[in-house]
């Protein structure tokens, strides 16, 4: 996989919801919201492909903790 | 505005607390000159969200009467500071730097305020930050209702987010030390951009009470301060449990220097490659020089890796999902349009699509994130990496911009988000300049080794002097 320095930046100063390593390319800055929404969609579609490929054994439990 | 010993603006805490000891300052007169000083200088950085002088400058004549009778309650006491605009005061303005919040008040501090306060601490201002922090992903500088933070030192580029105007007031004087927020890196990435020395607490060390919620998984609050030393002053005043927080880990904090392991027998890892290959290339020599004073102090950092994970992708949907929750009044009444990157709404509105397993699966993979640094700390006790690999970007340019620079081997270049992932502590140190803009390195330990943390970062600033540059004003 590439990734550049610069997206290297944007990955953590953004809160992280960008943060994907292989964040697809922007729209132009007038682009309309709807626009936008599209490439956040893919990120997460993005996301999910990454995902999918991290092996959990079975029993994994997810990290958080209830207390009761 | 109020005069003061020009000197005394870019003093450490401990050196305040030791004129304030002395009589050689009051806490009047820091009050209010610092809160002048915030006053007529944070705009020129977009950094001050709300000045509080008067109210600062009321509490310090009760400072200064304690201090007359020699009752003491520690470092903090009469000492001012500024708090990120997602930390409630009662009866304020909170912005959470978004304009559909412009108008927020809250009737209860948050709990850090209140234990700063309560150590006879001054809040001399609200500071600025990006909007919602950031959490629906943004890609402009200006993504803020404070305009762009601006870097003290080249008011051109970006004081960083989104604790942006914390670390613009502590670099340029305006504050002896700041309270920032961290999801994924919004106190390290301002602090290594403008020159701080900053630390984020183990996840659950410090309550989160009164704060804004952005992913409750994630978020954690930290100080920002002009040394090692004074964050470890800071931490230890705003640590430790708190019912009102679900996340807190019910634990202390005691800053106890003297009795840190001595930094021989630790063990400290890195890859080289973040220094040799992904580090903008005119920020390596000053990168190296610092590795050359880790070693000079008994740390030679030795080669490791990072477990490989799709750190982003997994902090990305965690941040997504917790992120849309905590706003979904926001997205539904339509008020989200209000902010100014349209980006940050797109983000939120699209992370409510993301499927319950997705999120499941991150989590999934966050407990195997943990469980990977679990066997790196059975061998090292710290890890070092650039901060950022990059000196703070121009506001201008669009901060997902492409520049091109593949390497082979990833590094650890993932380590602010495997950082917190798996809730670890880092301080950020600064070690260097490159084209005139700060650098500064990530020391990442254990959960709660802050005092480990501290140790190192307090011995590297004793044989260094970055910390203490001033930018030009």
């Amino acid at each position: 996989m590439k990734i550049t320095r610069r997206q290297l930046l944007v990955s953590a100063a953004a809160g992280g919801v960008v943060s994907s390593v292989v964040a697809p390319p922007a729209p132009a800055q007038e682009a309309a919201p709807q626009d936008w929404l599209v490439v956040a969609r893919q990120t997460i579609r993005r996301n999910a492909e990454l995902l999918a490929a991290v092996d959990v054994p079975p029993g994994t439990e997810p990290a958080f903790v209830f207390r009761p | 505005m109020a005069t003061l010993d020009p000197e005394l603006y870019f003093a450490t805490v401990a050196e305040l607390h030791q004129k304030l000891i002395a009589r050689q300052v009051s806490a009047v007169e820091l009050a209010r000159a610092f809160g002048a000083r915030l006053q007529a200088l944070g705009p020129t950085y977009n950094a001050l969200a709300l000045p509080l002088t008067a109210r600062a400058v009321k509490q310090a004549k009760a400072v200064d009467g304690d201090l007359k009778r020699e009752r003491w309650r520690g470092p903090l006491q009469g000492i001012p500071f500024g708090a990120k605009d997602l930390l409630s005061v009662k009866g304020l303005v909170t912005t959470w730097g978004a304009r559909p919040y412009a108008e927020q008040v809250f009737q209860e501090d948050a709990t850090v305020i209140q234990k700063l306060e309560k150590t006879g601490a001054l809040l001399i201002g609200k500071l600025a930050m990006v909007e919602l922090a950031g959490g629906g992903g943004y890609r402009l500088a200006g993504a803020s209702l404070f305009g762009p933070g601006l870097n003290p030192w080249d008011r051109t580029r970006w004081s960083g987010g989104s604790s942006s105007g914390a670390a613009s007031a502590v670099a340029a004087g305006l504050a002896p030390f700041a309270l920032g927020s961290e999801t994924s890196g919004s106190i390290l990435t301002p602090a290594a951009f403008c020159n701080v020395t900053a630390l984020r607490p183990t996840y659950g060390l410090v309550s989160r009470h009164g704060a804004m919620p952005l992913a409750w998984t994630l978020d954690k609050i930290g100080p920002m301060c002009r040394s090692a030393q004074d964050c470890g002053l800071v931490l230890a005043a705003i640590a430790g449990g708190d019912r009102n927080d679900p996340g807190s880990a019910g634990k202390s904090f005691y800053y106890t220097p003297e009795y840190a392991r001595p930094l021989a027998d630790l063990k400290m890892g890195y890859a080289a490659t973040d220094f040799s290959d992904w580090a903008q290339p005119e920020a390596r020599s000053a990168f190296a020089e610092a590795l050359a004073v880790l070693g000079q102090m008994g740390l030679p950092p030795r080669e490791t890796a990072l477990p490989d994970f799709p750190f982003g992708a997994i902090i990305g949907a965690i941040i997504g999902v917790e992120g849309a929750a905590s706003f979904e009044k926001l997205v539904s009444s339509g008020r989200v349009d209000q902010l100014a990157d349209p980006r940050q709404a797109a983000g939120l509105r699209a992370g409510a699509e993301i499927p319950a397993m997705l999120y499941l699966k991150a989590m999934q993979a966050r407990a195997l994130v943990q469980e990977g640094f679990r066997r790196i700390f059975a061998d090292y006790d710290v890890l070092v990496a650039p901060a950022r690999l990059t000196i703070a970007p121009k506001i201008s340019e669009p901060l997902d911009a492409e520049s091109p620079k593949p390497a082979a081997k990833v590094g650890m270049t993932g380590l602010i988000q495997a950082g917190n992932l798996a809730g670890l502590p880092a301080l950020c140190l600064p070690c260097g300049f490159a084209a005139g803009m700060p650098v500064a390195l990530q020391l990442v330990g254990n959960p709660f080794s802050e005092n480990t943390l501290l140790a190192i970062g307090r011995e590297f600033q004793k044989r260094t002097d970055w910390h203490r540059r001033r930018p030009p004003l």
